[in-house]
């Protein structure tokens, strides 16, 4: 008893230490909401809405009651959210892949073909050449059912273009023809056999785990910052390119783990992601003809190549083999974005000279081969070849030396003397990364996207300043933020971008949805398609972005749909965010729900405009008579009595008020 | 400095100062917008064939012994009679018979084609040559804008919300931009209160919004809510539901058939439609792309009933409307192992108006001998797509074209009109 009462002590005493600990690495934050003329719950309520995906019902009270300042603190240095990791792994394996095993499980269409034939062929090989019994082993119990999912047309042409390929190149008739609808299911299935998943459940994972994050995860503002910096180092999933595989692991591991980080690390975890060296080309940017490299011997690539393309029986076409050839000559698409996108900023300073010298230093920079599906033999013997030729392999990323433009470059006035290898990139990685050009740019949009769409200057200079001062550490750069009168005086001057605004009405009502797919699609329908902005700009963080074309009704219209419980997936009950309390009439609907739904704020001129039109007997008539009609067109998504509250609060949420962050 | 020139440059900006706010708008144009002079404006219809369409299959050179030995199980004979049968342009070139409904446009001389047409940048993937020509900036990336919203940006007045509209989900490459674009699957859904029949009150619900938006102290929610609930209206005026197409016109159920059909009932609607988008996808024939359930045939089947029914459907309109084709890269010359095409280079594309100078084939198409392929195997890019582009923007639309219109770029028009 006495030892149980010594180590309770000896754990209180080091739990206190540890309490006190963080209060010791976060200095003092120097906030001047006061001075803004913000009061401390409106400085609380500009926090939730700025910094984080919206106020939860009675949120702003707690973060008062925990301090503002400790909430920031909390906020600023992130401690991982273990339940909810566990959680969104269970629903969304490949949270919990590497790399390589995303690459090899989901690949696209094509890779699937040229790797899924490749294994079959070595399967074959090894049962002496005995076709029949492979596809029996393999297909034996495939006749009959559709296994897969709802498929549009061009899928399935593409699906059946795709096994009659595999009937080629397995020199068998095993396969039907396209005219055989079955055959769409026999393909799919044998990817399935092969232990391949179709390209849209990964996609769909990936979309999901953004929204539940940003709904549920205590780490707001580094949500609200993963979501920022993805877009300024964009990639996209657009027509499901090659890359877009790979988009998962690069928010997981060269994003979210930098945003309060080292700007550097993040710039060279983006640079050697298989995403970005796809999205931009760099995977094929080689040393031009004729030009020295690091050494002459042929890589794992050449040893794919040779192997994919060797007997006239190959499984791929010439066009598909070129997807992964590697044929001499530089693309300057990564050195160009880095500069003008990334660092240093359109105006930033270089020269298309400069652009040129710097793709040349970043020949070599590649994908491991394999992240594709390679059958066992290749695999090992693609990774010998890359350890023999002293290649430098380090997640997926592979500098390949033989590729490599060994020459003397000249970038940004320096001199990278010849065979600088793959350290010349990070070098130039280094300069760019804490330019003071790159310091303006990044400023600027750090001071866009969190004060608004035209931030005072002296703003800028001090964020540019605090990024110098501190060698690209973004969590300074934040603290210098919110210790800026300009960052608190701005209170709802910036539009909530889609994401924002679906997720904070869901915040808003205090719910949390079993799935997110309806939530993805409102969001492409409100101009937002999640991870899917083809440019490398990424998403404009301008109002006018979120609030051209279709985008603001849609909006409207979803906040009726969420409150009048019509979204799939996220039931709703408008009365349980007033803990089951029913307002007597239109004034009291709104004077309880306003206050809930946005809270720190002024709503006179929102009751002032709504009001006339709750009150006019009209509108309760119309409510009414719909309510009690025997239409109602989806079995009762809100009850009866509820319909005037339901569409109340839809209309607060759709409200322009609600769209102000 | 930013701030000026997005001003400038936004639709939004112009909506403000001539009508946010004005919901009389509304009524005086909601079923016939006419421009400052009176006339209706004129129409820029856009298909993107995704996947690349094999041009040497939709306009098959005919007497090209080079063809008939490279592609043997694919090559369509123009002697032969019935299904098959190639149908003669002129002397050189024939249509592919699944084409077949466009030929009457083109013996009617409104329809040209511009064979040997693609990119400069070489590139074979599907991906970056949609972006490059989406974007018409040929091995760049960083455009933040699409072609198209840069036509949008030159063209004359303010126009309508419906200036620009693509019929897809989600807003393609070719209108990022800082123009005022829309982009929507199915016209229903922009409709206030979706959610909520009429006859379920939906009426109610609207009122608030227009009550919030018509009158928030917020200057952009308050003209860009102004511009959004009066295209609501224009639409609502417009009777959607109840559109029945000319006598007649049968749109296949396709993608392609009911984005046509609903850029039909924009321009009938005289809503102010100047830009339209829509999409064609599944043209990557690697495989059987012949025969009757072939891949090429299928969708070319798809594409020229498309074509064909929308141009009958409005009828009434045709003088104000321009009809471009566009895909990202032709094929190889030769067929591979699986009576397929691979990715290749130049493609053909078509354009048909009433003003076009068609029954013509533009461009340049060489004897297809091994040496005169690109790469020793694809049909060379002998017209540069941005000439076309342009050309049809300047001279069906009236903009300036040219550099502007596609930056970087110093060719010529193709003088198609």
């Amino acid at each position: 008893m006495p030892k149980i009462i010594l180590l309770l002590g000896l754990l209180l005493s080091w739990g206190g230490f540890s309490y006190f600990s963080p209060a010791e690495r976060a200095p003092k934050l120097d906030l001047p909401y006061a001075e803004a003329g913000l009061t401390e719950r409106e400085a609380a309520a500009h926090l939730l809405d700025r910094l984080a995906y919206g106020a939860r019902p009675g949120e702003v009270d707690q973060l008062l009651e925990e301090g503002i300042e400790n909430w920031l603190s909390e906020q600023l240095n992130p401690q991982e959210d273990r339940q909810l990791e566990a959680e969104l792994r269970r629903k969304y394996p490949a949270l919990g892949m590497t790399t390589q095993e995303i690459g090899k499980k989901y690949p696209s269409a094509g890779v699937k073909l040229i790797f899924g034939a490749m294994m079959l062929r070595e399967e074959i090989a090894e049962a002496d050449g005995d076709v029949q019994a492979v596809l029996r082993r393999r297909m034996g119990d495939m006749g009959g059912g559709m296994a897969a999912g709802p498929r549009n047309r061009d899928q399935l042409a593409e699906e059946a273009g795709q096994a009659s390929q595999l009937n080629r190149i397995l020199n068998v008739e095993e396969l039907p023809g396209p005219e055989d609808q079955s055959q769409y299911a026999r393909f799919t299935r044998l990817g399935q056999q092969l232990g391949f998943e179709p390209m849209e459940d990964l996609m769909y994972q990936l979309m999901a785990q953004k929204i539940d994050r940003a709904v549920q995860s205590e780490n707001q503002l580094e949500e609200v910052l993963t979501d920022f910096w993805f877009n300024h180092f964009n990639v996209s999933i657009t027509r499901v390119n090659d890359g877009a595989p790979h988009v998962l692991a690069y928010e997981r591991d060269a994003i979210r783990p930098h945003v309060l980080g080292d700007f550097r690390e993040m710039l060279g975890a983006t640079a050697r992601h298989p995403a970005m060296l796809i999205y931009l080309d760099n995977n094929r940017s080689n040393a031009a003809e004729g030009v020295e490299t690091l050494m002459p011997t042929r890589s794992g690539e050449d040893l794919l190549q040779k192997r994919m393309g060797s007997d006239e029986n190959s499984p791929i076409s010439a066009a598909q083999l070129k997807q992964f050839m590697q044929q001499p000559g530089v693309n300057e698409n990564y050195a160009r974005e880095l500069f003008e996108l990334h660092t240093l900023g359109v105006d930033g300073g270089y020269t298309q000279r400069d652009i040129e010298e710097a793709a040349r230093a970043f020949t070599g920079w590649k994908v491991d081969p394999r992240i594709y599906p390679l059958p066992k033999k290749l695999d090992r013997l693609v990774g010998l070849a890359g350890l023999r030729r002293k290649a430098v392999l380090r997640d997926a990323f592979y500098f390949d030396p033989g590729r490599h433009d060994a020459e003397e470059k000249v970038i940004l006035g320096q001199r990278f003397p010849a065979g600088g290898g793959v350290e010349e990139g990070e070098q130039i990685l280094d300069r760019v990364a804490l330019h003071p050009s790159t310091a303006h740019h990044l400023a600027t949009k750090l001071a866009v996207r969190f004060v608004n769409d035209a931030p005072p200057t002296e703003l800028v200079d001090e964020l540019a300043e605090s990024f110098l001062r501190s060698e690209g550490d973004l969590k300074k750069v934040m603290i210098t933020l919110v210790e800026s009168e300009a960052f608190w005086a701005s209170r709802t001057e910036k539009i909530r971008t889609p994401l924002e605004y679906v997720v904070s009405s869901v915040r808003a009502l205090g719910q949390a949805p079993e799935h997110p797919r309806a939530l993805a699609q409102w969001l492409t329908r409100m101009g937002q398609p999640l991870y899917a902005y083809q440019a490398p700009t990424g998403y404009p963080d301008e109002a006018t972005q979120w609030t051209n074309g279709a985008a603001l009704l849609n909006r409207m219209n979803f906040g009726l749909e969420l409150a009048r419980n019509q979204i799939p997936g996220l039931p709703v009950d408008v009365l349980s965010v007033n803990q089951g309390r029913e307002p007597e009439s239109p004034t009291a609907a709104l004077d309880t729900y306003l206050p809930l739904l946005l809270p720190g704020r002024d709503h006179s001129e929102t009751k002032e405009l709504l009001l006339p039109v709750l009150n006019d007997p009209r509108f309760a008539d119309k409510v009414a008579v719909a309510a009690g009609s025997q239409v109602m067109p989806d079995e009762a998504v809100v009850a009866p009595e509820r319909e005037s509250l339901a569409r109340t609060v839809g209309l607060i949420l759709g409200s322009p008020e609600f769209q102000r962050q | 400095m930013q701030r000026r020139a997005f001003i400038k440059n936004s639709g939004i900006a112009l909506f403000a100062a001539t009508l946010g706010g004005v919901p009389t708008f509304v009524r005086a144009a909601a079923r016939d917008y006419r421009q400052p002079n009176g006339t209706r404006p004129k129409v820029l219809v856009t298909i993107f064939q995704r996947g690349a369409m094999d041009g040497l299959a939709a306009v098959q050179p005919l007497n090209d012994p080079h063809l008939k030995e490279l592609r043997p199980g694919l090559v369509m004979d123009a002697a032969r009679t019935g299904n098959d049968k190639v149908r003669a342009l002129d002397d050189r070139f024939g249509l592919h018979p699944s084409l077949a409904p466009l030929l009457p446009f083109y013996e009617d001389g409104r329809l040209a084609i511009v064979h040997g047409v693609g990119s400069p940048n070489q590139s074979r993937s599907h991906f970056d040559a949609q972006d490059y020509m989406e974007a018409g900036t040929p091995g760049r990336k960083s455009t933040p804008d699409g072609w198209l919203n840069r036509v949008a940006g030159q063209l004359d007045g303010s126009g309508t919300p419906f200036r620009a509209v693509s019929l897809t989900p989600a807003l393609p490459r070719s209108l990022y931009g800082t123009s005022y674009a829309i982009s929507v699957e199915r016209l229903e859904d922009l409709r206030l209160a979706a959610g909520l029949p009429a006859g379920m009150g939906g009426n109610a619900a609207s009122e608030g919004f227009e009550a919030l938006y018509r009158q928030t102290s917020a200057d952009l929610l308050r003209s860009s809510g102004s511009v959004t609930l009066d295209a609501t209206q224009m639409l609502a005026e417009a009777e959607l539901d109840n559109y029945q197409p000319a006598r007649g016109v049968r749109y296949p159920n396709s993608a392609l058939g009911r984005s046509l059909r609903q850029i039909a009932q924009l321009i009938k609607a005289g809503v102010g439609l100047e830009i339209a988008f829509a999409e064609s996808g599944g043209w990557d024939t690697h495989s059987r792309q012949g025969g009757a359930f072939g891949g090429f045939t299928q969708r070319a089947n798809d594409l020229s009933a498309c074509i064909s029914n929308f141009w009958r459907d409005i009828a009434a309109h045709q003088d104000e409307v321009c009809l471009l084709t566009m895909t990202e890269f032709g094929r190889t010359v030769k067929q591979n192992g699986s009576f397929g095409t691979d990715h290749g280079r130049g493609s053909c594309l078509f354009v048909l108006g009433n003003s076009v100078r068609g029954g013509k084939i533009y461009g340049d198409v060489p004897a297809l001998k091994v040496a005169n392929l690109e790469d020793g195997r694809d049909l060379p890019v002998t017209t540069d797509f941005r000439s076309v582009f342009s050309g049809v923007a300047a001279q069906h639309l009236g903009v300036d074209g040219g550099e502007d219109l596609f930056p970087g770029w110093s060719g010529t028009d193709l003088k198609l009109m």
